[in-house]
């Protein structure tokens, strides 16, 4: 203890004031106040020192993560310039291939727009031709779609059916079939509009169409369909001149014949005095060629009748049975002359039918005529007359044994002035009118007319009128 | 070259990646190393580590304890493990290990000695121990070691770390980790070594008398309670003292002590206070000694780790310096602070800067207290750098 101020070190060594040092005492107290402030100071700096190397130590640490962090920020900044940079390529190639292929496509549609604009004119080229060809078109055209709307109708129908194409088109058959002007049209196509050919009607006075309805198919599915109205007045009108000549014709010539058979059969009666037989044979000839002559403007007034649409005058009920005996009979004087035989089959009961008995005689008459005619001498004449209850209507048919009808010339049998070959080549004399005039008259009377034939081994014709019960109203014929 | 020796130092945080790191580097010059250190901070997983080590290391012998900061020629380090690898022709190394401490101090110390020289062929002349001080108080280990080894033999170490929390120590014992023990290593053989040991505190204020005292724990000083020393020169409540372990505050302002045979007061550590104001130091003061309380200055500090440095190589008498080892106290680098490297970079500047340097930083160091090589008669103290250079 005594030897601690030897041992150590002081380091304090402080002025003191004049009194004090002669305190020792005094010094102590002195040395110790200063020593505990100084101790106090040192550790207020010792515990700003600490603070001060803790924060150190943490910017330290800082400073390390910081340039750890920059390392990683660079070699990432790096890897994304790199990727960056990659990408910039990328984008450039990218839009470099994006031009070029927007070029191209601006080229191709450039091309395929002027293809369009070429097919375009094309079409509108085609279309003008088409349009040009409805609308010059000299019959009357209304073109229906799908949907039976009319879309086009040329002017020629506007003027036929005196419609405004503004007003009518767009639309449909069934609000047109009750317009005023189309009324009678569509009286006769109906408001569905079937399908029919060349039919008949009169707008007007003294206007006549025929009038077609046709669909029309695209890709086997119906597209639409079109009606063509044909002018055929004037055909009628001259057709009903010639008539109206030939009539009248007909009449002036009836009636010097008539009075010539008069004095050509007074005069081979005897009546004017004794002939010498010379005279009588040329009389003769003269009288057969008066007759046929008469005949054959009978022929002609039917027809001319027939074209006037004047020709069935009046009904009543009718035996056919009795009129084809009837005939039968006055055909014998024929038969005779050449040596022909005739057989009559009929069934029993057969009922009347409703008939212009004289039109209808007009048909047994020529028929079993024909069939003497053409008969070869010494054949026979089959006649037979029957009901089929099934069909209700009576057949009459006549079989001879003579030239038949040539294939290749049937269809034309029943037409005006027609004559077979081998008919014109054979003795019988004929107008060519008489079959033409039958089917008239059968057709007339809701009947048919037909024939079956094999040349050279002969012809059988039939025609079945229609039976209404006694009472059915007679204005349906 | 007689004496070959190699040091290798990690901060890897993987405990065991660092103890294989540091091994590797310290055995790169050495061949067949005889003795392996290692200090390791309390920081790291203990097993971890030193499995790391021992995977290099094998079956060298190996002892060591954990710190409050690892010494390399590189300097202070925190966290990190210090390994040295010692071979040499001329000193022949006996690792050691003492009893539990909490079963009787002085007896664990003499366990030591015994297990030491029972396996060494020739005589201990110098031993290094490596203790616990949260355990056992470091004097007295210290005269257990004497009572087998005698007072003339040179008795060098330190007191293990924990990184300043003063809750758990470790010391290693091959692949043994323990706490409440003492390991060491003797050295016999022909070879050089020096000792330094210097402080570099100084005493301020007036001198005051350690009025009751009983062991290690200072009741009274001047007939007041002993923390009424602190309250005085801090101008802190003996509350405020009692908060925190008293080290923590007062550890660069120790007490005292004046000690026949030297120049320099022999320092003691306070620790913490009780409830009567008594102060637990370190180590023991005796009723009646005289007590001051001392400061320190980084230079007085630098100078001290210096004359130590130069008082150990003085000793070799012309001997190479081949591995020099420091027990520096805690106290020091709270010192220091950041600049604790200077210590280390005067010492080696004394020493040479190509000799191989380990040390850490301790709870209390163990050297001789006259400083003189033909009686060494080691102590136990605190705050105070102790430097040891092995020749040949």
């Amino acid at each position: 203890m005594g030897n601690a101020e030897a041992g150590s070190k002081s380091v304090i060594y402080l002025p003191m004031s004049e009194e004090k040092k002669n305190s020792d005492a005094g010094l102590l107290k002195e040395m110790d106040r200063t020593a505990k402030l100084l101790v106090r100071r040192d550790l207020e700096l010792r515990r700003v020192n600490e603070e001060l190397d803790e924060k150190i130590k943490i910017l330290e640490a800082d400073e390390i993560r910081l340039h750890e962090m920059n390392e990683i920020l660079e070699i990432r900044l790096r890897a994304r310039t790199r990727q960056l940079t990659e990408n910039i390529n990328d984008l450039d190639r990218q839009v470099k291939e994006r031009t070029q292929n927007i070029e191209d496509s601006k080229k191709a549609l450039s091309d395929a727009l002027k293809n369009v604009s070429k097919e375009k004119n094309l079409a509108e080229e085609e279309k003008e031709k088409t349009l040009s060809i409805i609308r010059n078109f000299s019959d009357g055209l209304l073109i229906f779609d799908v949907n039976d709307v009319l879309i086009g109708i040329n002017p020629k129908a506007e003027e036929y059916l005196n419609v405004k194409a503004v007003d009518v088109e767009g639309i449909d058959a069934a609000q047109l079939s009750s317009v005023a002007e189309l009324v009678s049209l569509f009286a006769i196509i109906g408001a569905d509009m079937r399908d029919m050919s060349r039919k008949e009607f009169e707008i007007g006075k003294n206007f006549i169409m025929e009038v077609s309805v046709i669909s029309t198919n695209y890709k086997q599915e119906q597209s639409g369909k079109f009606i063509i109205l044909h002018d055929v007045t004037r055909e009628k009108t001259v057709e009903k001149s010639k008539s109206e000549f030939v009539s009248i014709a007909a009449h002036q010539l009836r009636t010097p014949l008539t009075s010539i058979k008069w004095i050509l059969t007074s005069l081979l009666d005897g009546d004017f005095g004794e002939m010498s037989a010379e005279q009588r044979e040329y009389l003769q000839k003269t009288n057969s060629s008066n007759e046929r002559m008469i005949n054959l403007v009978d022929d002609l007034l039917n027809l001319s009748r027939i074209e006037e649409g004047r020709y069935i005058q009046f009904k009543d009920y009718v035996s056919l049975e009795e009129l084809v005996e009837k005939n039968i009979e006055n055909l014998q004087i024929k038969l005779n002359k050449k040596k022909l035989g005739l057989s009559f089959e009929k069934t029993e009961n057969i009922p009347q039918v409703l008939a212009d008995k004289e039109k209808i005689n007009l048909v047994v008459q020529n028929l079993l005529e024909n069939a003497a005619n053409y008969s070869l001498g010494g054949g026979k004449v089959v006649v037979a007359l029957k009901e089929d209850k099934e069909k209700n209507e009576v057949i009459f048919q006549v079989r001879d044994s003579g030239i038949g009808i040539a294939d290749d010339q049937k269809a034309r049998i029943f037409t005006k002035f027609f004559r077979a070959k081998n008919a014109v080549q054979s003795e019988t004399a004929g107008s060519g009118l008489g079959l033409f005039i039958n089917k008239n008259i059968v057709e007339a009377h809701g009947g048919r007319i037909w024939f079956e034939s094999e040349k050279d081994k002969g012809t059988t014709f039939f025609f079945a009128l229609p039976l209404k019960k006694k009472g059915e109203s007679e204005s349906e014929l | 070259m007689e004496t070959v020796v190699g040091v290798g130092a990690s901060s890897d945080s993987n405990s065991k990646e660092a103890g294989m790191e540091a091994c590797r580097q310290a055995f790169e010059k050495v061949s067949s190393p005889e003795l392996v250190i290692v200090f390791a901070s309390s920081k790291l997983d203990q097993k971890e580590m030193l499995s790391g080590v021992r995977e290099i290391s094998k079956g060298v012998p190996l002892i060591g304890c954990s710190t409050a900061g690892e010494i390399t020629s590189a300097g202070a380090a925190e966290g990190s493990v210090a390994v040295m690898a010692i071979s040499s022709d001329v000193i022949d190394f006996t690792i050691g290990k003492g009893g539990d401490l909490k079963s009787g101090v002085r007896e664990a110390g003499a366990q030591l000695v015994k297990n030491i020289t029972g396996s060494a062929k020739d005589k201990t002349n110098c031993l290094l121990m490596l203790t616990d001080v949260l355990n056992g108080n470091g004097a007295e280990v210290v005269r257990g070691i004497q009572d087998v080894l005698g007072s003339d033999t040179l008795i060098i170490g330190g007191a293990a770390g924990d990184d300043f929390l003063f809750k758990q120590t470790f010391n290693y014992y091959n692949g043994d980790i323990s706490s409440s023990s003492v390991v060491g290593v003797g050295l016999s053989g022909d070879y050089g070594i020096g000792v330094g040991v210097r402080h570099g505190w100084v005493s301020i204020g007036a001198p005051m008398k350690a009025t009751k005292s009983k062991d290690a724990v200072l009741k009274e000083l001047d007939g007041k309670p002993a923390v009424s020393i602190y309250e005085d020169y801090f101008g802190k409540k003996a509350e405020e003292l009692r908060e925190e372990p008293l080290a923590k505050l007062a550890i660069t302002y120790p007490l005292g002590m004046s000690v026949e045979g030297s120049d320099e007061l022999l320092i003691r550590d306070p620790i913490t206070v009780d409830a009567e104001g008594a102060i637990t130091c370190a180590a023991e003061i005796p009723e009646g000694a005289e007590v001051r309380l001392m400061i320190g200055s980084k230079e007085e500090a630098i100078a001290a780790a210096k004359d130590a440095a130069q008082k150990a190589l003085a000793q070799l008498a012309g001997k190479t310096p081949r591995a020099v080892i420091v027990f520096n106290c805690i106290a020091r680098r709270k010192l220091f602070g950041r600049d604790a490297g200077d210590e280390i970079a005067a010492i080696r500047e004394v020493l040479g800067k190509d000799v191989p340097l380990i040390g850490f930083y301790t709870y209390g160091e163990i050297a001789p207290f006259n400083e003189s090589a033909d009686k060494p008669f080691s102590r136990f103290h605190n705050e105070t750098a102790v430097v040891a250079v092995i020749g040949d």
